[in-house]
């Protein structure tokens, strides 16, 4: 067979199987390959949601009882409001309406689920007290995310915690006096970075723009209520 | 002798493993390479005409980023090639190559048209260091018609950031251009029939030097220049429309953020060439750790409950509890098929619908018992189950998963127990069975390597339903209409010493458009501990219906299986409707039975092997050795080959099966999770020696994934 008509052929044959490749089934599981150019097309596109307004913060904070937390996932420029969902010790679990949800002890930000790339675990024991207490120091901070090959990725660090001196807190219904303390990680495994939080009078991280690992970059979020 | 050959090569690149295995993860699991998330950190070399690191058609000592996955497709002159590359180990790269050799008058060619298959191997012996260069040694074309046969020793070094001299001695094609002295006599090459490794060609004859330049400009841009020791002499006597009139040629490549490759070059004095490479690494995924939602987290017990035991005499409330249960874990694509309750014990069998990774499954299972189970209950059983037969049993302590659920996930793994399914699985509730499921979905088939159309396809439309009567047994079948495509234009030739049992593939193809591709029951047992059963019978495959019947021997945490596998068949009609004809071809009567035995061994560094040792469906007998590199987000990528006592001339083109094996997760490829895989076999040539019947259900893919130690490889997806 010549070239050309082979070459006809297959066309047809392409364009024949992309129409038909919207299967249907009974399964539940069922995943249609055309999802595969569906992602790459949102790649391509690099459409982040549009930001929240302030008419629907306002709307969510007069509508939803209990705290609110303002979260923007850094390189995607995705944000959401998060409530808490359940408490197991210090760790609260905060999740947004579209299913993603991030771990707080005592307000500092410590996993992350359906981010993508997500902190998977963090250690730190040592590092947390020294920000609640917005005192000078050194600490250790182990965070772990999983690898391509889902493997764990272990960065060491070693933080040095700086208070920055008195800051006026206003987020949402918030509006009092608190401490800004900025952490500089530095490590032989992870890349090194710096994040800033706001901590209140009572050793409660307000805020923080938060270094999250290198899908993430830096996880912002406020307290509002 | 041959396969021999392919064993020495396995446990050479075996041994290569052991010597250059790195770093234990988390979880015991040895690993080749660290991890990696999206890109690899290593600089990727350029790659060559030939889709192996190199300058533009010449060998470099480089090695891809270990486990790099590469396709590239060039061209020059007359002559096209595309390659598939996979870095084996930090320092083995092989490769499998497709070329094109245009105006030839080489016996085989069809127009003028001359197609080769050929398999490269290089090894890296020394990696650089401050003084010492890169030292490799290169097999090409080792194993095929010997068109682009040569060996070579090869060195790389930088000498100025970015600048990196290559300089190297080539025998065969690479020796053929002012040659400075001979090792021997060169055996001449085998064009025609091919695949065998001749050691006796390899570093005998002609030798001379190569050698060249490459310079990354950029992070991008690189140029390079090399002088060429092939003379190109086949492509000059034998074939018209390309002049050699260089050794010199010079070329320049951008490369993409991802490792991808564009390159343009002046070949030989004569010739614009062009290639483009892409370069995938399965250690990396476009969005590691999965964009899929969140679990729901842990509910702590409250203490004053825990002494509760009110609900065990009060059915409606254990109702309650299981509906609940089954609702919450079916949003998250696990089906609850059985549940039992003791007074500090509950057990629940599920089904994983949606998870790769088994931890996964079994991680958010347990969260949601931490939510919806009584207080008093303080210990999980978690039994997966594959086709309604439990193939292990995930023993979790409720305390342990409140206290580490903001732990690393090696916490929870060393406190938990993954033990055999036998006297653990609950029964399924009555209103599970009967399962019916059905599918409509277009079919994509191809079949590559005829020289009359390298590349056939068909498509069309495939309706496949079953119906789970009962746990473990299952009626099952598949039709398909053909809407269009070539495969049945494919010439069918009665070349063969053994029963047509594959080369017959044309007449099926070509004698109706619609067919039954399989229509089974099939029964999926656990005959006792660490065992497990199939009976198959029906329609197996397109071209044979009978019984195969199976047993697998795979303790829950053992790397090794053992099975044995026995099939009664008989060929179908070549309309591939409900007949069966005689087993007599024209080339011999295929036997009724067939049939081997198997061990499964998980050899770590991500390597797995299965030996096969049996009779095959020409009633040839003998082994297949398949080794496969796999990777704990679902890739695979391996090669088999099978030697029976079939002689390479009875066998014919090829000398003996062999191939390649890749399986690609769909869930790295989307994000989001799926079991779902696409699985790709290329097979040089398909003959009938060495054939194997193609029966679903096998079982040690079925269980392996829930046991122990493809557990322990994908552990950290417990807590996602």
């Amino acid at each position: 067979m010549r070239p050309t008509k082979t070459l006809r052929r297959r066309a047809i044959a392409a364009l024949a199987a992309a129409g038909l490749l919207a299967a249907c089934s009974t399964e539940k599981e069922s995943v249609n390959a055309l999802d595969v150019f569906g992602e790459l097309r949102a790649k391509l596109s690099n459409a982040n949601p549009p930001p929240l307004s302030e008419a629907q913060i306002r709307q969510s904070l007069a509508t939803v009882p209990g705290p609110i937390r303002f979260l923007e996932v850094g390189n995607r420029g995705g944000q959401a409001l998060i409530a808490p969902i359940g408490q197991n010790g210090d760790y609260v679990t905060w999740a947004s309406a579209g299913g993603q949800n991030v771990v707080f002890r005592n307000g500092f930000a410590v996993q992350s689920r359906g981010l993508g790339g997500d902190l998977m675990s963090s250690d730190e024991d040592a590092l947390l007290p020294l920000i609640r207490a917005r005192q000078q120091g050194t600490a250790p901070y182990v965070m772990r995310f999983l690898s391509g090959d889902n493997d764990t990725i272990v960065y060491n660090y070693t933080c040095n915690v700086l208070p920055r001196g008195a800051t006026d807190y206003v987020a949402g219904e918030i509006n009092g006096n608190a401490t800004a303390v900025e952490v500089h990680c530095v490590s032989e495994t992870g890349p090194d970075h710096v994040s800033r939080y706001v901590v209140s009078s009572d050793g409660y991280v307000l805020s923080g723009e938060q270094w999250f690992g290198q899908l993430t970059e830096t996880l912002t979020y406020r307290t509002l209520r | 002798m041959r396969a021999r050959g392919i064993m020495q090569t396995t446990a050479m690149a075996l041994v290569v493993c052991s010597i250059s295995a790195g770093t234990a993860s988390a979880q015991g699991q040895e690993q080749l390479s660290p991890p990696l998330l999206q890109y690899p950190q290593e600089r990727v070399p350029s790659f060559n005409a030939y889709g192996l690191p190199g300058l533009v058609d010449m060998p470099t000592a480089e090695m891809a980023p270990d486990a790099s996955f590469g396709a590239t497709v060039s061209h020059f002159g007359t002559t096209t090639r595309a390659t598939l590359s996979f870095q084996v180990l930090p320092r083995v790269i092989g490769s499998f190559r497709y070329s094109l050799l245009e105006n030839s008058n080489l016996p085989g060619n069809r127009d003028g048209d001359y197609y080769d298959r050929s398999f490269d191997l290089r090894f890296q012996l020394l990696k650089e260091g401050t003084y010492l260069p890169d030292l490799s040694v290169g097999l090409q074309d080792f194993i095929g018609t010997g068109l682009y046969g040569a060996e070579y020793v090869v060195a790389t070094k930088e000498i100025f950031p970015g600048v990196r001299v290559t300089g190297g001695v080539g025998w065969g094609r690479l020796g053929s251009y002012q040659s400075f002295g001979s090792t021997g006599t060169r055996p001449s090459n085998d064009v025609g029939r091919g695949g065998t490794a001749d050691y006796e060609r390899f570093f005998r004859g002609d030798a001379a030097a190569f050698g060249g330049l490459s310079w990354d400009m950029t992070d991008n841009l690189r140029m390079k220049v090399e002088y060429s020791s092939d003379d190109y002499e086949l492509e000059t006597t034998r074939a018209t429309g390309f002049d050699r009139k260089s050794p010199w040629s010079v070329g320049g490549d951008y490369v993409f953020r991802n490792g991808n490759q564009l390159s343009l070059y002046y070949a030989y004095g004569s010739e614009i060439g062009a290639q483009f490479t892409v370069l995938t690494n399965p250690r990396t995924a476009p969005v590691p750790g999965g964009n899929e939602t969140a679990p729901v987290p842990v509910s702590p017990r409250r203490a004053d409950q825990a002494a509760d035991l009110g609900w065990t005499t009060q059915p409606a409330r254990q109702m309650q509890v299981r509906e609940a249960l089954g609702e919450a874990l079916d949003d998250q694509g696990i089906t609850l098929e059985g549940l039992s309750l003791e007074a500090d014990r509950a057990t629940a069998r599920i089904i994983n619908r949606r998870y790769n990774a088994a931890p996964q499954a079994i991680g958010r299972t347990a969260r949601l018992m931490s939510r919806a189970l009584p207080d008093s209950i303080s210990e999980f059983v978690i039994v997966p189950t594959t086709g309604g037969v439990p193939s292990s049993a995930v023993v979790i302590r409720r305390g342990d998963l409140e206290r580490l659920e903001f732990d690393a996930a090696d916490a929870i793994y060393d406190r938990v127990a993954v033990v055999d399914a036998i006297g653990r699985t609950p029964p399924v509730f009555a209103d599970q069975y009967p399962k019916f499921n059905w599918s409509l979905a277009p079919y994509f088939r191809y079949s590559a390597f005829d020289p009359d159309d390298p590349l056939r396809t068909d498509y069309g439309a495939r309706l496949s339903a079953s119906l789970e009567i009962a746990p473990g047994l299952e009626l099952a079948g598949a039709v398909s209409q053909r809407l269009g495509g070539t495969i049945d234009e494919a010439t069918y030739s009665a070349d063969t010493q053994l029963p047509a049992v594959r080369t017959a593939a044309p007449l099926y193809a070509r004698e109706s458009d619609t067919s039954l591709d399989r229509l089974t029951l099939a029964h999926y047992g656990r005959p006792g501990k660490d065992l497990y059963s199939r009976v198959t019978a029906g329609y197996l495959e397109r071209m044979y219906a009978g019984v195969s019947g199976e047993l697998l021997w795979k303790p829950v945490d053992s790397r090794l299986g053992l099975g044995a596998e026995l099939n009664y068949v008989r060929r179908r009609d070549f309309d591939q409707g409900f007949g069966i004809q005689s087993n007599m071809t024209p080339s011999g009567e295929i036997p009724e039975f067939n049939g081997h035995v198997s061990a499964y061994y998980d050899l770590g560094y991500g390597f797995h092997t299965q030996l096969d040792v049996g009779s095959y469906l020409a009633g040839d007998v003998g082994a297949t050795l398949s080794v496969n590199r796999e990777f704990a987000n679902g890739w695979r990528v391996g090669a088999y080959a099978t030697k029976t006592d079939v002689s390479a001339d009875e066998f014919g083109e090829g000398s003996f099966d062999k191939g390649i094996r890749i399986s690609i997760p769909l869930n790295w490829a989307l994000g989001s999770p799926s079991r779902r895989a696409e699985n790709i076999t290329i097979s040089p040539i398909t003959r009938d020696g060495g054939a194997k019947l193609g029966v679903g259900g096998r079982l040690y893919g079925r269980v392996r994934s829930d046991h122990q130690p493809e557990m322990a490889k994908t552990w950290g997806r417990f807590w996602r």
